[in-house]
């Protein structure tokens, strides 16, 4: 990465930048800016500051859904807290902040991971995919559409985490058993669902729909 | 029991007490009284709806009874939902709270300035500078934060600023001096004379409930031929909504409120935060687009609520107020463990004769009813029969209702304790159960439910576990280490069955599209999609010219609280109601005039597909676009769910289970599980699955699980994360083909579309139904929930073998 | 969380230079330590990152021993076919930690050297419990369900390595790196209890670094087992687990070793001299559980261990017999 091409903007500019008031609606920019790239088109960097008043002690080059960011962090930002945070990608949820429910499951580097007990600092040069990545041209992704059809989301707020953990899957393994959603998921806590759609929709997301 | 008069004025009150609607949503059996006097009362003041409209239902239905995907849900698996904690706003302040390190303790003293010289520091909230205004009056006084902590991790200061990591940093800057005050662990030790008092000197640590009794128990059980004692206990319990509580507040102006909240109970909010700042409703608004899970734990608003509006009026910025996961498993609300101490007695031939119950609930801090009462009197014929309870405040986190309120505990007593009648009757447990089962309602003089489907339930439950084939003589089948076990457990309730009243718009735009204003906060349940098929299927427009709103209390009514099954039910039964009001004036228009777009009367007309149209001649038809075009306005239906008078009516569930259980490491394998659900009529069966898949899954959790365990020495909860509170996971569920949900459709004709609640009854088979199959592959019996494995390892050592 | 400096080294030397300042921590997969910190239970002034030091991540054979670099993560051991097929209760154990993203993230160092997770140590308001420097154990008259009913002292909370347990029973070695240099220390020595220093539960001091596991030779290829109980399948702590290497039969050598019932990885040495020489047959089986748990002392909510922790025995030994 040419890291003289680097705009700096701040969280504000860069949100007016990319015209429209910074509120509540503002996820949907960067999820937009976040968005695959065309092939072999490699965007700039944005640069991303913290809010106003952090420290930020190191500013950490990386990938989140094939744009490239450098973000100003102080040391103690998890991963979860940037994307959420300065990135505006709220699709990652935060349902513990300690490790123990998977809401806050990203794919780093091509692995399933806790971005809570992540440390920002330490993705460096790592690709980051989070949910805001899945669906593209409009549509929802197989996985997505398997999860709508078999009513794998109740109140949605684990569903994000349960994406990535079952996209992560279907990546290393693209026709798993059973068994192999059920322990793949297994770091995954919902509350509404019991788990049985959710089961359903990553076996149909495989080609293989489960029968009664 | 006699009936209580409430007057018009006491009606009025309770039709905008928050409190009072949600207890009314979660216990409608003991405030049935109440609502009898506010149906009643609605249906006095709202004219019913006229017979010619009512006969405009549709007969044929297209959309009701489907399966549809939600329309929640395309927001949610992108990413793009907004949730409370998700709400980001320039400036935005963020809380860090400090909370109390003692089960019962008072403030000496407080030293704060450490943490407001901290850079990034915008405010600090302590006793001393809260709003004299009291979240509820007590005893104990609940405000925004108080002196005197009533349990370990209650709220005692918080603190604004720039950045959570400063607001974290500031807390641990404030020092404080505690006084620290007795509190008691054991909950019967509680109620001992001479204990402390908890609350306030002079008020009582409990308070026993009115007894419920039918005929005489006492008589009736000294003449039985059997006779069987049993006490359980059942545990405290998370509801572990993923999102832990938040708020987001901010003020626009010095009396112009709004709130994002992770709340099932909008209004509620709204109504609190209005009275709380002495400012009419009109000046608050409640955002609630997606809520990460309630379970009842999010009924009005807490702490966390206030804490948000109280300093973002300190500090005139935005204040984003959010517990952290330890935060929220000690200070929101918990399912109350109870003591429950029962005796019956049976004829020679197994006929239930007599039956009682007393049960001590532990209603945590502040006041916080308790009740295990509800579900034991309406499986089984008994006509001598006494319940009560007894409500115990101790230093532990609030109870609050959860899932199924007080029933998940009482029937985890009944029907265990049923399983071993039929044993000593020397009967199947199935047979027993059918044998004993009531088909009336007894405590309203023996009336026919609205609709029941208890036996259907029980009958395909049993055939799909394959009851006749697997079940055997406890611990008649052990191989090797492994002992198989069957078990089952019925249930009945008033959730998704008698409710309050409920109001719901709906709007017919002049392109002919059709706005479902469900005033019901969605939190996960899919309302909003049943709330659509039901008014497009009423209105008679295509399914994809409906949409929900979002919830929020700028243009919805209040409907009351997410709660006690009732979406569908209520929200449904109104909005039903609303989508006939409209349709109905769509007949009207279409044929009225001089040059009528119709020719005939409003009753010849039907609608479908986005048109009205002569029943006589659908040839004959015009557009609903056209049709709102001609009233020159949207056109807006509007409708009441009121309960008719005299009306008996429940839900009922079925469980079945089947482990195996590990001889050496007491290990439980839930093999198979099977839930029948009589639903009245299944609006959307993907919606109807989803509710008792989920319910099942908290029932596991009771079953085996779950338990919010606190020190025996100072109350303080240990297990306060996920690490320790085992909520369930995949690897702990049946697998997919063994985890059967069955809907049962007995059409209730109170019901829209013959629709009752399901989101709550099937979460109380599972805890029985898991005991006894436990039972049956061990052959001893264990009484309290959960049956982790130091209890199952501790029965298999009793074991003989 | 308080702030603190993060540091990259490049190197091992590096790495233990950086860690001779007061309060400087080690961070690999980071998921014990960042529970550590949000919830402030030891100071921590620098954070010093290991996984920025390139090669310690690896399984190979060499010399006949499996080695594994401490920065291998436990997921990528839960995977390996060389460790299924030579060192099944290594893989086992590692399939057993935590959830899938625990597992992906934590490395088979971090696994050996975390903290306990006794819920009084990790609740930031008992600042007087011993591992926190004070002097009390809310363990002893308060619910000790997931502690020790062996060798508590002052403290009694519980090793909570799967991998330990495993590494215990297959007798592997543990390369430290310091200040003075390499060494290499026995498993079951690298492990401390509460007599010896009740803040510490490894030998470790502040500014050493575990690099890498040997499985010996004479381990490998042979037939060991893994067991873990949990209130869960998934995400959970041991509530007891157990290892077991054994090469013969009759039983020539023998290898067991109890975990989560101590504060260290508990080697049955009784249990081992019983069986060496005898056929696993059910009898023998028997009572070897129940010398295993010989001497327990249970508190009062956790005598359940001394029930299960016998079945485990009587499980591993019985699979191994087979």
């Amino acid at each position: 990465m040419n890291t003289t091409k680097h705009r700096t903007i701040t969280r504000r500019t860069f949100l007016k930048g990319a015209g429209v008031t910074a509120g509540a609606a503002a996820a949907v920019p960067i999820a937009a800016a976040c968005a695959p790239a065309a092939p072999g088109v490699v965007p700039a960097a944005i640069r991303v500051a913290p809010p106003a008043g952090a420290p930020a002690t190191a500013l950490v080059p990386f990938t989140v859904n094939g744009v490239a960011f450098e973000a100003a962090v102080d040391p103690r930002w998890t991963l979860a807290e940037v994307l959420r945070d300065q990135l505006n990608l709220t699709g990652t949820k935060v349902g513990c902040d300690r490790g123990e429910c998977g809401s806050c499951t990203v794919i780093v580097d091509g692995k399933a991971v806790l971005s809570c007990m992540t440390l920002a600092t330490e993705v460096s040069g790592k690709t980051v995919t989070t949910v805001e990545s899945l669906a593209g041209d409009g549509k929802l992704s197989p996985l997505q559409q398997a999860f709508w059809d078999a009513g794998a989301a109740q109140c949605g707020f684990c569903t994000p985490g349960m994406l990535m953990s079952a996209t992560a899957l279907l990546s290393a393994k693209p026709k798993p058993t059973e068994d192999d959603v059920r322990l793949a998921l297994s770091g995954n806590l919902c509350r509404c669902t019991g788990y049985r759609k959710i089961v359903e929709g990553v076996l149909a997301a495989s080609g293989q729909p489960l029968k009664a | 029991m006699s009936k209580k008069t409430i007057s018009r004025q006491r009606v009025l009150q309770l039709l905008d007490d928050p409190e009072f609607q949600l207890a009314a949503a979660e216990y409608p059996d003991l405030y049935e009284d109440e609502i009898d006097a506010m149906n009643d009362f609605l249906r006095s003041v709202t004219p019913p709806v006229p017979e010619h409209v009512r006969a405009a239902a549709p007969t044929a239905l297209k959309i009701i009874g489907t399966r549809q995907r939600r329309i929640e849900d395309p927001a949610r698996l992108t990413g793009q939902a907004l949730y409370a904690s998700d709400v980001r706003l320039p400036d935005m302040l963020h809380v860090a709270i400090l909370r109390s390190p003692y089960a019962h303790a008072s403030i000496a003293s407080i030293d704060t300035a450490a943490a407001e010289k901290l850079p990034g520091v915008r405010a600090v909230l302590t006793y001393k500078n809260a709003p004299k205004a009291v979240i509820s009056a007590g005893p104990p006084v609940k405000a925004v934060v108080n002196q005197e902590v009533h349990f370990e991790g209650e709220e005692v200061a918080a603190v604004a600023a720039d950045d959570m990591h400063t607001a974290r940093e500031a807390v641990n800057l404030i020092k404080v001096q505690w006084k620290v005050l007795p509190t008691i662990t054991d909950l019967e030790a509680v109620m001992a004379a001479g204990a402390p008092a908890l609350i306030a000197a002079g008020t009582s640590n409990f308070s026993v409930g009115t007894p419920v009794k039918r005929g005489d128990f006492d008589t009736a059980y000294a003449a039985s031929a059997v006779k069987l004692e049993g006490a359980f206990t059942t545990s405290t319990l998370q509801h572990g909504p993923l999102e832990p509580h938040v708020s987001v507040a901010r003020w626009e102006g010095p009396d112009r409120l709004v709130i994002w909240a992770s709340s099932q109970y909008m209004s509620s909010v709204r109504s609190s935060l209005a009275s709380f700042f002495a400012m009419p409703r009109s000046h608050v608004r409640v955002s609630t687009e997606n809520v990460g899970g309630g379970f009842g734990s999010k009924g009005g608003p807490q702490r966390d609520t206030y804490i948000a509006a109280v300093m973002a009026q300190m500090t005139q910025r935005p204040v984003r107020v959010a517990y952290d996961r330890p935060g929220n498993f000690k200070a929101a609300t918990h399912r109350y463990a109870e003591i429950m101490r029962l005796k019956a007695g049976l004829n020679k031939d197994g006929t239930l004769k007599a039956y009682s119950l007393a049960s001590i609930g532990d209603g945590g801090a502040y006041k916080a009813g308790t009740s295990a009462l509800p579900p034991i009197q309406r499986v089984y014929e008994v006509n001598d029969a006494s319940f009560q309870e007894t409500n115990v405040i101790t230093n532990r986190g609030m109870s609050g209702p959860m899932r199924c309120v007080g029933d998940p505990q009482g029937t985890f007593a009944q029907e265990i304790f049923v399983d071993e009648l039929a044993e000593k009757a020397g009967m199947n447990p199935y047979d027993f159960r059918m044998k004993n089962m009531a088909s009336v309602d007894q405590d309203h003089e023996d009336r026919k439910w609205n609709s029941f489907g208890l036996p259907e339930a029980a009958q395909k439950g049993a055939a799909a576990i394959g009851w006749s084939q697997k079940w055997h003589k406890p611990a008649g089948k052990i191989t090797g280490t492994k002992a198989h076990g069957i078990g089952m457990a019925l249930h009945a309730c008033g959730h998704g069955s008698m409710s309050l009243p409920m109001t719901a718009f709906v709007r017919l735009d002049r392109d002919g599209s059709l706005d479902v204003n469900n005033s019901l906060t969605e939190i996960g349940g899919g309302q909003a999609t049943a709330a659509m098929m039901i008014a497009a299927e009423t209105v008679g427009v295509k399914i994809s010219d409906a949409q929900p709103s979002w919830n929020d209390t700028g243009f919805l009514p209040d409907a009351g609280v997410t709660a006690g099954s009732r979406g569908t039910i209520s929200a449904g039964s109104a909005m039903r109601n609303a989508a006939l009001d409209l349709k109905y004036q769509i007949m009207q228009v279409a044929t009225a005039g001089a040059k009528p777009m119709l020719a005939g009367k409003p009753e010849d007309v039907d609608t479908g597909d986005g048109f009205a149209f002569l029943k006589a001649d659908p040839s004959k038809k015009v557009s609903l676009a056209d049709v709102a075009n001609s009233t020159g306005n949207p056109m807006l239906g509007r409708g009441t769910h009121v309960v008719p008078p005299n009306t008996s009516m429940s839900t009922f569930a079925a469980g079945f289970a089947e482990v195996e259980v590990d001889l050496d490491t007491g290990d439980v394998s839930l093999l198979r599980y099977v839930a029948a659900a009589d639903v009245g009529k299944s609006i959307n069966q993907l919606g109807v699955e989803q509710q008792i898949e989920g319910a099942v899954s908290m029932g596991i959790g009771l079953a085996l699980l779950e338990e919010q365990k606190y020190d025996p020495q100072n109350n303080y909860p240990v297990n306060w994360s996920w690490e320790n509170y085992a909520m369930p996971t995949t690897l702990d569920h049946p697998k997919w083909a063994d985890f059967t949900p069955i809907i049962v459709e007995p059409i209730d004709a109170i019901g829209p579309y013959g629709a009752k609640g399901v989101g709550e009854p099937p979460a109380s088979p599972p805890g029985p139904a898991i005991a006894n199959a436990i039972y049956n592959a061990i052959g001893v019996r264990i009484h309290d929930a959960p049956l982790t494995r130091d209890k199952v390892l501790a029965a298999i050592a009793q074991m003989k073998r | 969380m308080k702030l603190f400096e993060h540091s990259n080294p490049t190197s091992v030397q590096e790495a233990v230079k950086m860690l001779s300042v007061q309060n400087a921590r080690p961070i690999a997969g980071g998921t014990d330590l960042i529970g550590v910190m949000k919830d402030g239970l030891l100071p921590t002034d620098r954070v010093v990152n290991l996984k920025s030091i390139p090669g310690l991540d690896y399984i190979k054979e060499e010399s006949g021993e499996i080695r594994l670099g401490a920065l291998t993560r436990i997921g990528d051991i839960a995977s390996s076919s060389v460790v299924a097929q030579k060192a099944p209760a290594l893989a086992q154990a590692a399939l057993a930690v935590a959830s899938p993203q625990v597992r992906n993230m934590g490395t088979l160092g971090g696994n050996l050297a975390q903290k306990v997770r006794c819920w009084y140590f990790r609740d930031s308001d008992r600042a007087d419990c011993y591992k926190r420097n004070g002097s009390y154990c809310y363990a002893v008259f308060g619910l000790s369900d997931v502690h020790a009913i062996f060798d508590g002292a002052a403290c009694f909370a519980v090793q909570p390595s799967d991998s330990a347990t495993a590494l215990s029973a297959l007798g592997a070695n543990i390369v430290v790196a310091g200040p003075e240099g390499e060494t290499v220390i026995g498993v079951d020595d690298f492990f401390i209890g509460p007599h010896v220093d009740y803040l510490r539960e490894t030998i470790l001091s502040p500014e050493q670094i575990i690099t890498e596991v040997r499985i010996p030779a004479s381990a490998v290829g042979q037939k060991s087992v893994f067991l873990k109980a949990a209130p869960r399948r998934s995400i959970d702590f041991a509530r007891t687990n157990v290892a077991a290497l054994v090469i013969g039969d009759p039983v020539q050598t023998v290898r067991l070793t109890l975990g989560a019932v101590a504060p260290t990885p508990r080697r049955a040495t009784e249990v081992e001299a019983f069986l060496v020489g005898k056929r696993l047959t059910a009898e023998v089986i028997g009572q070897a559980a129940r010398l295993a748990v010989n001497g327990a002392q249970p508190l009062a909510s956790n005598g359940y261990k001394v029930q299960l922790a016998q079945g485990l025995v009587r499980q591993a030994l019985t699979r191994l017999a087979g």
